[in-house]
């Protein structure tokens, strides 16, 4: 009930429509905003997959 | 102090360490361009990339280069594995690596002379700035590996081989290689 | 590379009996000792530069249009120069060499137990791109159209146009002296990661690290993966500015959007990047003066890999009104507001670590609790902040400048305070005179939040940033709030005036304090066992390690501490 009730307000927070991902080039293109959303994510999670798996392989080789 | 030994058997040395943290930058920074491209790509005017009027990539010859370059970091990793057991050999691999490295660079100069002639400059359009800056940072990586190897090499050659220094030397050479497919595959296709 | 490293090691310690000269030792030295005092010295030089140009716009701003003393009259130009340097400077060249590259490179091999760093030529590199990236930024203020004015974030169009920001060659300079600066660091954080990876004395386990190692080190970590993409960043922006190429400019296919997606992408690791180290010291600090053991040291660890971890999400929270997704604004205001939570659980194992001990309120106890005190205020202002929906708002205002300067002024100013009082001991052999400490404290935290307190106030009111003056605009006039304005700056004057009291204190006390024995402070960390200040080569035999970094206030010893190093 409790999980139900997070997803939906999780849902809600989906709804705001795409805005201008650039401003200042003139083009209200959701390709443009889909691409800095995946470029966010992507440079996000790279950092963390390469020193966790750094990290990973020092702490196996250490034990 | 036999467990001081053993657990300086199980470190990675010092060199090898600082190198694949340094590599694990480089990684970043060639992320940071790619990424920098890919939202380029999108947001160009028009929707169409190469934008109008630029000149296409010579994907063709550059598959040939790819295929080159990845040659080069198979023929290091045998003369990595022959190094203990067959010295003489292994330098010969290490050399052809070089070789190949060397061949590389070459011909992606051939080239950028050609794209220059019909016209693609990095003023011309983001498309030609963003192909200098990203092949432009890799062939100064691949430069400085090439130099970095041939130096080892030839220290090697004159007897003093230095496992921890091959082994980073490789580092860097395997990052050189691995990174260019994915600029291959994001900039010219 | 490192067995001849070594091997230059050996050599270097061979010279030594010859007792090198003044270049040698000072200058060319591969001590990591030595690297840190330059780097220390190199910080403190530029705090007092990064002070003046604070003292130059908050006199504008107190009292617009009057000529400054010291500096003549500043005209808009030279005001947003002055404002883009102090950013520049106090970020670049005061907190990040201080906090990380000097007390890293001192402390590190010190509480580890190793005789030097694992690269020291690589060392004293890092340093001298310091130095001259240093110098190139202080050039920058010489060249025709003065020093780069297009604030510290360099956003472009106004960074990348010569004809708007006026100062084309000041903006090269700027960005070359950023980059030779991240090489230097770079340089540095493989030696620091290197070092303790690799050199740790034998018996010193992972969870047996003192803390301030731990996030010095993935501070460092932090910044080498972070800083990238900046360098990718910079590069396209040099180019924009001296090869006319077009990648932020709109009209020509570029995007000036970009440059915000990387900037902030290492902007806000940067805030931890420096955050942590000052966390470091004052954890170290409040163990020492409760006379208790660190509360909960793998907590405090776990939560500070959750920092790390959580930081490379939360940098798109500077671009809320930039015009990013919305929907990205939303998990970047959830992200946002979670880092909190690892923070503030290092704050409350701080508290807890106090709760029931006898506290001594030495200088640097005084500082530490003081770090805990103002970055509280620094913290909570930043919900605000980070919510999407209000940061639209208080974006950009004075608002903004309060909080960050509540939080960046207890890591770089307070908490390099606490940690040069505390250490000022095994720097230089001498102890600091208390009495001068408290009154700098004093004189110190209490102005500082008379500076700050209005500018939440005037920020709340609507005050732009980055505006020379406020008469100039009618929208921005405000006239109402121009005496909470000139409180700011006459609280400015005040507290750096007590700045005084401290570079006459270390200065006085480096030649005249009392002489410090091995251990003052009766502490337990390695750094203790040695002379104060450390022989080249540190340890005269390298020491073995029982036990964790925090046994304080032990029944059934004679001692109330228990040193790491002490088998029984």
């Amino acid at each position: 009930m409790k999980l139900r009730r997070i997803s939906a307000v999780a849902a809600l927070s989906l709804i705001p429509a795409a805005g201008w991902s650039c401003p200042a080039c003139m083009v209200n293109d959701p390709k443009t905003a889909s691409t800095y959303l995946g470029m966010t994510l992507i440079l996000s999670a790279l950092p963390l997959i390469l020193v966790g798996g750094l990290g990973y392989w020092f702490w196996r080789k250490q034990s | 102090m036999a467990a001081a030994a053993q657990a300086s058997a199980k470190r990675v040395p010092n060199s090898v360490l600082g190198m694949i943290i340094f590599v694990a930058t480089e990684i970043m920074f060639f992320a940071g361009l790619m990424s920098a491209h890919t939202i380029a790509k999108a947001t160009v005017l028009g929707g169409v990339w190469p934008p109008a009027g630029q000149p296409r990539l010579p994907v063709e010859r550059t598959a040939i280069n790819t295929a080159i370059l990845l040659l080069s970091g198979i023929l290091l990793l045998i003369g990595n594995r022959r190094m203990s057991t067959q010295r003489e050999s292994a330098l010969r691999y290490v050399a052809a690596a070089i070789a190949c490295g060397i061949a590389f660079v070459g011909l992606q100069g051939v080239e950028w002379f050609g794209l220059l002639r019909e016209g693609l400059t990095m003023t011309s359009s983001s498309h030609g700035a963003f192909f200098y800056l990203i092949v432009g940072a890799h062939a100064l990586h691949a430069v400085a590996a090439i130099i970095a190897l041939t130096w080892v090499y030839l220290l090697m050659r004159a007897g003093k081989f230095v496992p921890s220094r091959f082994a980073a030397t490789q580092v860097f050479w395997y990052f050189v290689v691995v990174v260019w497919p994915v600029i291959y595959l994001r900039v010219y296709l | 590379m490192s067995e001849q490293m070594q091997h230059a090691g050996h050599e270097q310690a061979g010279q030594d009996h010859a007792e090198p000269g003044f270049f040698l030792k000072y200058c060319w030295s591969t001590d990591h000792k030595i690297i840190a005092m330059q780097y220390l010295f190199t910080g403190m030089l530029m705090a007092v530069i990064g002070g003046f140009l604070a003292y130059v716009f908050r006199m504008q701003l107190g009292f617009p249009n009057h000529s400054v003393p010291g500096f003549g009259l500043v005209t808009p130009g030279r005001y947003n120069a002055v404002v883009t340097m102090h950013g520049t400077i106090m970020i670049f060249w005061v907190a990040m060499p201080v906090l990380i590259a000097a007390f890293g490179n001192f402390l590190i091999p010190l509480m580890i137990g190793c005789d030097d760093m694992a690269f020291p030529r690589i060392n004293r590199l890092s340093y001298q791109i310091f130095l001259l990236s240093a110098i190139v930024l202080l050039v920058s203020f010489a060249v025709k159209g003065g020093a780069f004015g297009g604030a510290w974030t360099a956003y472009p169009p106004l960074s990348s146009n010569g004809a708007y920001n006026l100062t084309p060659l000041g903006a090269v300079l700027w960005l070359l002296a950023v980059a030779l600066e991240f090489v230097a660091f770079l340089l540095g954080g493989i030696n620091f990661t290197v070092t303790v990876m690799n050199s740790r004395a034998p018996g010193m386990k992972m969870f047996d690290i003192p803390i301030l190692i731990w996030m010095i080190v993935l501070a460092t970590v932090i910044f080498m993966a972070s800083a990238g993409p900046l360098i990718a960043g910079a590069v396209m922006l040099l180019f924009d500015q001296t090869l006319a190429t077009g990648f932020y400019d709109p009209q020509r296919g570029g995007d000036p959007l970009l440059w915000q997606h990387l900037f902030w992408f290492f902007g806000h690791p940067e805030v931890y990047v420096v955050l942590l180290p000052a966390m470091g010291i004052v954890a170290e600090i409040i163990a020492v003066f409760a006379r208790k053991k660190l509360f909960g040291y793998k907590s405090m660890l776990y939560s500070t890999w959750g920092v790390g971890i959580l930081s490379f999400v939360v940098w798109a929270h500077h671009q809320f009104v930039a015009g990013i997704d919305p929907r990205m604004a939303n998990v970047f205001t959830v992200t946002t507001l979670l880092i909190s939570i690892p923070v503030a659980e290092l704050v409350f194992l701080y508290i807890a670590t106090l709760y029931g001990g006898s506290i001594r309120l030495d200088t640097p106890m005084l500082w530490a609790l003081g770090f805990m005190a103002e970055f509280l205020i620094g913290g909570v202002t930043g919900i605000f902040l980070g919510s999407s929906g209000t940061d639209i708002y208080l974006h950009d205002t004075y608002f903004l400048v309060a909080h960050f300067h509540y939080t960046f002024v207890p890591i770089a100013i307070i908490s390099v305070f606490a940690g040069i009082t505390f250490w000022f001991p095994k720097m230089f052999g001498r102890m600091m005179n208390e009495t001068l400490g408290k009154i700098h404290f004093w004189g110190t935290v209490i102005p500082f939040n008379v500076i700050f307190i209005p500018l939440f106030i005037t920020g709340a009111a609507g005050d732009q940033r980055r505006i020379y003056s406020y008469a100039q605009f009618a929208e921005q006039s405000r006239p109402a709030l121009q005496h909470l304005r000139t409180t700011s700056t006459i609280a400015l004057l005040v507290m750096l005036a007590f700045q005084l009291i401290f570079i006459f204190n270390f200065f006085w006390s480096m030649w005249n304090g009392k002489r410090a024995g091995d251990n003052p402070w009766r502490s337990t960390t390695l750094e203790w066992t040695v002379p104060s200040p450390p022989p080249h080569g540190n340890f005269a035999e390298l020491p073995t390690v029982y036990r964790g970094p925090y046994e304080y206030g032990l029944p059934g010893r004679a001692d109330d501490y228990w040193p790491q190093n002490a088998p029984n």
